[in-house]
């Protein structure tokens, strides 16, 4: 496949098709209430075995992000030496971990049976495509030393092209072949997440975060109701057309 | 009503801006009234005349600032077939000489470009190399120091870009801090050899930032530097010439780098 396709069109194709995913989930879920809870009950199951998957995989995320956010710091810490291998040797125990668990999490996956079939595949494609993406992290940390230091001088900018819509393809088609598989597998679970029933977290964080946000919003307006229903009572012209019968 | 103090002050104001201007802008304007007579000369005189290396089609023009008056150069460069036509003896001259062969008349070519083009000449301008273009062999101490500080990051590139050792390794014995990313450098001096090595650091082995947002590099000396440290990996023998003022009152290092 072309790298144009690759790195330009599918990262867009990837984060359409998560937030179309997501949004039907939602629209679902809000008929289909006691489904959700069952498939964040079963997510719960799979998930909820240890804490050290879940702080891994958020780590995971942060660094990244960190990464996208922060190069010039990143850079400046990698000055020295010792940070440097400090915050390598540790990138990379936080990524080992995270294959482990999310190993046994597969196993785990494999044992279990119920739920529709879609829902199965979509957790299994699921799985295996993040463990693509992290195995192809640890392997392209092991086997090029330093990601952190020219991962922001190539992946950032890359991942920055893409938030600003002119996608720089040959920032990441020039990289080797194991980098380029971690970054298009990512984009790829991304795309897969709405298909399973881990998503059912994210539905229920979005109802939580709408609903938390729609609180200040609802008391304004129904203050402002209020306010107005005062006034109208207070000035109604039949006050004035009638003044004797008030 | 601006009182008349005002009014001076303004004007001194402005006077001190244009000053200040001017000095920024002339340095600037010469560097590339250089770079422009530069261009020509590859342009348009390689093809027929050298610089110092015999007659091609045309005469050596290594000299000929001194040859010639600047009118009259400015006069044959304009119009050659003119200046001929018009019995010039010292045209005439050279038309016989080289075998009737004529100047194409390069009238599109302003006086001040020309004058450029002369002080170029002038100055033994097409004899003078680029810092990168010397071969490593001639590199001081300090510059094969300066070639290990930048490829290991001690010293930081003028551009802000990454030091080679982010991605590459250049040999056993050098910090551990070598990347991986890239092919070991050690012998990257032997493959390339001086030339296609000063090309191949023109510009960037991957597209990377910041090289890919500011659309700079190396700077001469720096690609020099490290053109050098890298011939010295490679088991070239330089010397490392130390410079003739700092070996006044100073024990001269015995190399470059440990």
């Amino acid at each position: 496949m072309k790298a144009s396709f690759l790195f330009q069109v599918w990262p867009y194709a990837a984060v359409a098709l998560f937030a179309i995913g997501i949004l039907i989930r939602y629209a679902f879920a809000r008929k289909q209430a006691d489904r959700v809870a069952s498939d964040l009950a079963e997510s719960w199951a799979l998930f909820g075995h240890g804490r050290l998957l879940p702080f891994s995989l958020l780590m995971l995320l942060l660094g990244h992000l960190a990464g996208l956010l922060y190069p010039t710091k990143i850079l400046l810490w990698n000055s020295v030496p010792f940070r440097l291998y400090a915050l390598e040797v540790l990138a990379f125990g936080i990524g080992f971990s995270a294959l482990v668990c999310w190993t046994f999490l597969m196993l785990r996956q494999l044992g279990r049976s119920g739920g529709s079939a879609l829902r199965q595949v979509g957790d299994t494609v699921f799985l295996s495509l993040l463990f693509v993406s992290l195995l192809s992290g640890l392997l392209t940390a092991a086997r090029y030393r330093w990601g952190s230091s020219w991962g922001v001088s190539t992946l950032t900018p890359y991942g920055l092209s893409l938030w600003r819509g002119k996608p720089a393809v040959a920032l990441v088609a020039g990289m080797p072949f194991m980098v380029q598989v971690h970054v298009f597998s990512g984009f790829v679970a991304l795309a897969a997440l709405p298909f399973t029933r881990i998503s059912s977290i994210l539905i229920v964080a979005i109802r939580i975060g709408i609903s938390l946000a729609a609180k200040p919003i609802s008391a304004v307006t129904g203050r402002a109701r209020r306010m107005l229903e005062m006034a109208l009572r207070r000035h109604h012209p039949t006050t004035w057309i009638w003044p004797e019968e008030d | 009503m601006i009182p008349k103090s005002w009014r001076s002050l303004r004007r001194a104001a402005c006077f001190a801006i244009l000053t200040i201007f001017a000095c920024l802008t002339i340095p600037v304007l010469a560097a590339s009234d250089a770079a422009g007579a530069k261009t020509i000369f590859r342009k348009r005189c390689t093809a027929c005349h050298t610089f110092g290396k015999g007659v091609k089609v045309g005469p050596d023009l290594k000299g000929v600032t001194e040859r010639r008056t600047r009118d009259w150069l400015l006069r044959f460069i304009r119009s050659s077939s003119g200046t001929i036509q018009s019995g010039d003896p010292t045209a005439t001259k050279l038309f016989r000489e080289f075998k009737q062969e004529r100047m194409p008349d390069w009238d599109d070519l302003s006086p001040e470009q020309i004058a450029s083009i002369l002080d170029y000449f002038a100055l033994n301008g097409p004899e003078q190399k680029e810092p990168d273009e010397r071969h490593a062999i001639t590199a001081t101490a300090d510059e094969l120091k300066m070639g290990r500080d930048l490829f290991h990051g001690s010293v930081r590139l003028t551009h802000g870009g990454r030091a080679c050792d982010t991605c590459h390794s250049i040999g056993a014995g050098e910090p551990v801090r070598d990347g991986s990313l890239g092919p070991d450098l050690s012998s990257v001096y032997r493959r390339y050899q001086d030339r296609a090595l000063t090309d191949y650091l023109k510009r960037p082995c991957f597209l990377r930032d910041p090289e890919v947002s500011t659309n700079h590099y190396l700077s001469p000396q720096e690609s020099f530097a490290l053109k050098a440290y890298m011939a010295q990996r490679a088991g070239l023998a330089i010397a490392a010439v130390v410079p003739p003022k700092e070996t006044a009152g100073k024990t001269a290092p015995s190399n470059g780098t440990k």
